[in-house]
């Protein structure tokens, strides 16, 4: 009897080995092709920026005609855990390891960007950001940040808020996380340096539902609000900011992203945001973008899926230049200093992989056809490295 | 002679699928492997966790901090203090999350039945946002602590996934053959007594509290030594490993593969881990509905287990017949 | 005194999120913890009914407390198999969690709604120094007319009666011909539909988001545990302490404020194991 069990497990098993080890095969990409693996949210309460950086990449992939230095180029999509780092993590290593991945996209959340950088550091695979990250994941490790490092991208709002407009003070709101704490000081440190002092920083900590209280505890006397939330919760702000007809103007970082700016725009009308990215920006390569996604999707595009469809275009760029070599070395040494034409205008990269780009100053109007825009106000160069 | 064989009756086939796994990485590629090990990693946690729930019937919703215990202190230490040694590690670890476990149990067991639930879950959200809040608590600029890696262990040891794994595999078969033992010994009865009928324990002279005391302290050390192997796999620990969503699906892993039973727990942690990643390779959009749909079937499904079980139990031993009549 | 405000325009959400969750705890030993998601399908329903086909606030409420009620019914069809299981029922409860979210991203998107904007709730009422917006105080009214309702049901009718008697001893109001299961069903409708409503009123300050499974769940958890299972009276307490002591903590140590909840809600139930005003469980 006890034989018979014994045969019986170890039949199992070895079924169930036999059973991983055929789908083994096959997982080594071709060497003429060069396979990208695509890392961003496609379920949870970010599910958006899964779907709209695909797009992006498509698009630009679709006009290369899938080919870059000589290789073909495979997008391989892979579902960043937006709550736990270490599956997205295990997905990352699966699509290195079993897809075959050259070059990983992604991910989205600081967060996730820390879990799998030394994975991919000790791996040799460069790791484009679309959407911001901290500059210690360049430099040693194998990123490459798009659109500039976390600290500096929003410097230009502190610097037009003391130069352009001639504020003395001003209160801060941001979460209290890495990411917010990053984008708050590139503001504050341009506007300190320009003569203006910060009277106020409250942090919101992560899960908070009611914004009602820090609306309430402003300090009224500043001449500005210099404040960065993501979408929902700044929806819920500046609900609060308008029912208690608080007439401290707003200097919004990314002003509010599409759909939820369309809810709320009639409260925001008037004031100033900063885009990285915004669909009016004014220059062919984002004429051309707005247009092919126009053709194919019938709507405006965002910045997810311009700065996928960016970075799709650098990375093609580099590849082109060094006949398709994926190391971090080869790209760090095709896009270094290099003047890329992008969607934002001019832009580079330095030798660390840290890029540098255009913000563009915005203000909130209401459109002729009813959608509510940022209408680009000015522009500054060079900001991010 | 009799005591013998049926001792080897249960032994050999537990023998023989230890080996076959420690054989795997033979077979598997390296993103498998690490996919195993977390899969291992879980099913102990899973069976340390079920140590206190389904054999003292104390159903925690917080043991996941202790976890976390268990991996922040290791995390810490090597990252911050640069404690290399796993043996020097795994000692702080087990100190660090007994004595958690200890405040965990003496808070918790003032209360009961649905409170107890409840105090656990808050207990282990509060842990959960003070990861979250406190400066001490992360590294680098992440939200976490990052940069964990595999601890050395004094001799000669190159790691890569195969031999992770297959490090991971004695461990976790080491705490396993520990929670068996606790399982079997007159305490696992005692625990199994009070979950029962606590007023009888009581009766016959048993301190019923103290029992529930050292069944939670007992899973949370062992939980906390899982979190610690946790953090040096995925090389980090975040705040998301602690709080209530990593409690509960620690407990649905218990629930799925059969609290209370065995192996059930480590099983059903090797099946939840597998099933998470899977289903997200199956459908990204649509991967919570999966695990969701298949959750609320197996509770439906779930009292029909024992049958199924013993149904399988007796085609393995070719007892299935068709002359019970 | 305007932290004060704020405490008690947070404490009146926060009753509104607990008392459903109150009461079907209470009921019988069920452990429905989709209580959050059945939230959720009340707060989106609202939006669909009130932003985006425009029917007044008030018939979108009552609408989605009727979806919700229906909800209700199919979730007492769903925990009837499983009774006295509370292994099943956490089974079943996150099961319900992840389809119902999963299935709210599908049906509205994964883009959170913002709070709802409606006519005649814009602005606030400012008493001295103090500034009260106009949406916390219909939040509030709605709340307290809840409680009232909830109080007379249960301390009042037949229906109250045979739920708190089945709290007490499942066994002997069998015995005595009430029909429990009767009652268990009245409950899930009742807490359901208690729970849309709240959703949608509390759509107000909140929108409507695939988080709020999980986030209102844990948030209705600490109301109830503070305040006691099946306790009216005591949810109410609850929630408004729960609200100022988040919004004196905030003003405080903001850092530290989210754990201050918790250590609340650990700190009650040491002291007394049942909650403020609680039945044994």
């Amino acid at each position: 009897m006890a034989r018979r069990l014994a045969v019986a497990t170890s039949v199992l098993a070895l079924t169930f080995t036999a059973a991983c080890a055929t789908s083994e095969a096959g997982s080594d990409s071709k060497p003429d092709e060069v396979v990208i693996g695509l890392v961003a949210p496609s379920s949870g309460f970010a599910a958006n920026y899964g779907p709209e950086a695909e797009q992006g990449f498509e698009l630009a992939l679709a006009a290369a005609k899938e080919q870059a230095g000589g290789a073909s180029i495979k997008l391989v999509k892979v579902d960043e855990d937006v709550l736990d780092s270490s599956q997205t993590l295990e997905r990352v290593k699966k699509v290195v390891e079993s897809d075959g991945a050259d070059i990983v996209v992604g991910p989205i959340f600081g967060s996730n960007q820390q879990a799998v950088s030394a994975y991919l550091t000790q791996a040799g695979v460069p790791m484009f950001t679309m959407l911001g990250g901290d500059e210690t994941l360049a430099g040693e490790n194998s990123a490459f940040i798009w659109p500039g490092a976390d600290t500096l991208t929003a410097g230009p709002l502190g610097t037009y808020a003391a130069e352009e407009l001639g504020y003395d003070t001003i209160a801060t709101l941001a979460p209290d996380y890495a990411y917010g704490k990053n984008a708050i000081q590139g503001a504050t440190d341009a506007f300190e340096a320009a003569g203006g002092s910060v009277a106020q920083q409250q942090w919101v900590p992560l899960g908070t539902t009611d914004m009602l209280q820090y609306a309430t505890a402003l300090d009224k006397d500043v001449d500005a609000l210099v404040m960065w939330l993501v979408p929902a919760d700044a929806a819920a702000f500046v609900r609060e900011y308008r029912n208690l007809e608080i007439k401290v103007p707003l200097l919004m970082f990314q002003g509010v992203f599409d759909p939820t700016y369309q809810e709320i725009g009639g409260d925001l009308i008037g004031e100033i945001g900063l885009n990285e990215y915004n669909h009016l920006l004014d220059n062919d390569a984002n004429a051309e973008f707005t247009s092919a996604y126009e053709d194919e999707y019938g709507d405006v595009p965002n910045q997810t899926t311009a700065f996928a469809y960016a970075v799709a275009n650098i990375i093609i760029t580099a590849l082109n230049d060094n006949d398709g070599d994926t190391s971090v070395e080869a790209l760090r040494g095709a896009l270094d200093g290099q003047e890329l034409d992008t969607v934002i205008g001019a832009a580079s990269y330095d030798v660390d992989g840290v890029a540098a780009s255009g913000r563009t100053v915005v203000k909130s109007v209401k459109g002729d056809d009813g959608r509510f825009e940022w209408e680009p106000v000015k522009t500054y160069e060079n900001i991010g490295h | 002679m009799v005591g013998v064989f049926s001792r080897a009756r249960r032994v050999a086939p537990v023998a023989i699928l230890v080996v076959a796994a420690f054989l795997l990485p033979f077979l598997l590629s390296t993103q498998q492997e690490s996919l195993l090990t977390r899969a291992l990693i879980f099913g102990a946690m899973a069976a340390s966790l079920d140590l206190a729930y389904g054999q003292a019937g104390l159903y925690s919703l917080g043991h996941a901090a202790l976890a976390g215990v268990g991996g922040y202190t290791a995390g810490l230490l090597m990252v911050r203090y640069e404690v290399q040694s796993f043996w020097l590690l795994m000692l702080a670890v087990a100190g660090a999350s007994a004595a958690a476990s200890m405040a965990f149990a003496l808070v918790s067991l003032r209360a009961k039945g649905l409170y107890f639930i409840l105090v656990t879950l808050a207990l282990g959200q509060m842990v959960a946002n003070l990861a979250q809040q406190w400066d001490f608590l992360k590294t680098a600029q992440a939200e976490a602590v990052t940069g964990i890696v595999m601890p050395s262990l004094g001799f000669a040891t190159i790691w890569n996934p195969g031999t992770v794994y297959q490090f991971v595999l004695v461990v976790v078969v080491v705490m396993l053959f520990t929670i068996q033992r606790i399982i079997g010994s007159p305490v696992g009865l005692a625990l199994r007594g009070a979950r029962e009928n606590g007023v009888r324990m009581s009766a016959l002279g048993y301190d019923v509290w103290r029992y529930r005391v050292a069944a939670i302290v007992l899973s949370g050390t062992l939980c906390g030594l899982s979190g610690a192997l946790f953090a040096f796999h995925s090389g980090l620990i975040a705040p998301s490993n602690v709080g209530v969503a990593a409690s509960g699906v620690l407990v649905l892993m218990a629930i799925i593969g059969g609290s209370g039973t065995r192996y059930g727990a480590f099983v059903g942690g090797v099946v939840v881990t597998l099933l998470q990643f899977y289903a997200s390779e199956w459908s990204m959009e649509r991967a919570p509905m999966i695990v969701g749909v298949l959750f609320i079937l197996t509770a439906l499904l779930i009292r029909f287990r024992p049958a199924a079980a013993s149904a399988l139990r007796g085609l393995l031993r070719g007892e299935a017949s068709h002359a019970s009549a | 005194m305007q932290v004060v405000a704020n405490g008690v325009a947070l404490g009146a959400v926060l009753f509104l999120m607990g008392s459903g969750l109150a009461l079907l705890l209470g009921a019988m030993g069920v452990l429905n913890l989709a209580h959050g998601a059945v939230y959720m399908v009340g707060a989106y329903t609202t939006w669909t009914l009130a932003i985006s086909q425009g029917w007044p606030l008030v018939g979108a409420v009552l609408a989605a407390g009727a979806v919700c009620a229906v909800l209700g019914v199919i979730l007492e069809r769903l925990f009837r198999v499983i009774p006295g299981r509370p292994n099943e029922q956490i089974l079943m409860s996150f099961g319900l969690i992840y389809v119902l979210g999963n299935l709210a991203q599908l049906v509205w998107g994964p883009v959170a709604k913002s709070p709802f904007q409606v006519a005649g709730l814009q602005g606030a009422v400012q008493v001295g120094d103090v500034a009260i917006p106009a949406n916390r105080l219909a939040i509030a009214a709605v709340g307290f007319a809840i409680a009232l309702l909830l109080w007379l049901v249960q301390d009042r009718t037949r229906v109250g009666a045979m739920v708190r008697a089945g709290m007490d001893d499942a066994e002997m109001t069998r015995a005595l011909g009430i029909n429990l299961d009767r009652v268990v069903l009245a409950v899930f409708v009742l807490g359901s539909a208690v729970a849309g409503i709240a959703g949608g009123i509390g759509g107000l300050v909140l929108g409507a988001s695939t988080n709020q499974p999980m986030d209102v769940l844990l948030l209705a958890l600490i109301v109830v545990v503070v305040g006691g299972i099946g306790s009216v009276p005591g949810t109410l307490v609850a929630s408004l302490m729960i609200g100022l002591l988040d919004a004196f903590s905030r003003y405080q140590f903001p850092e530290m404020s989210s754990v201050m909840l918790y250590l609340l809600m650990v700190a009650v139930l040491v002291a007394r194991p049942t909650g403020l005003s609680g039945r044994v469980a």
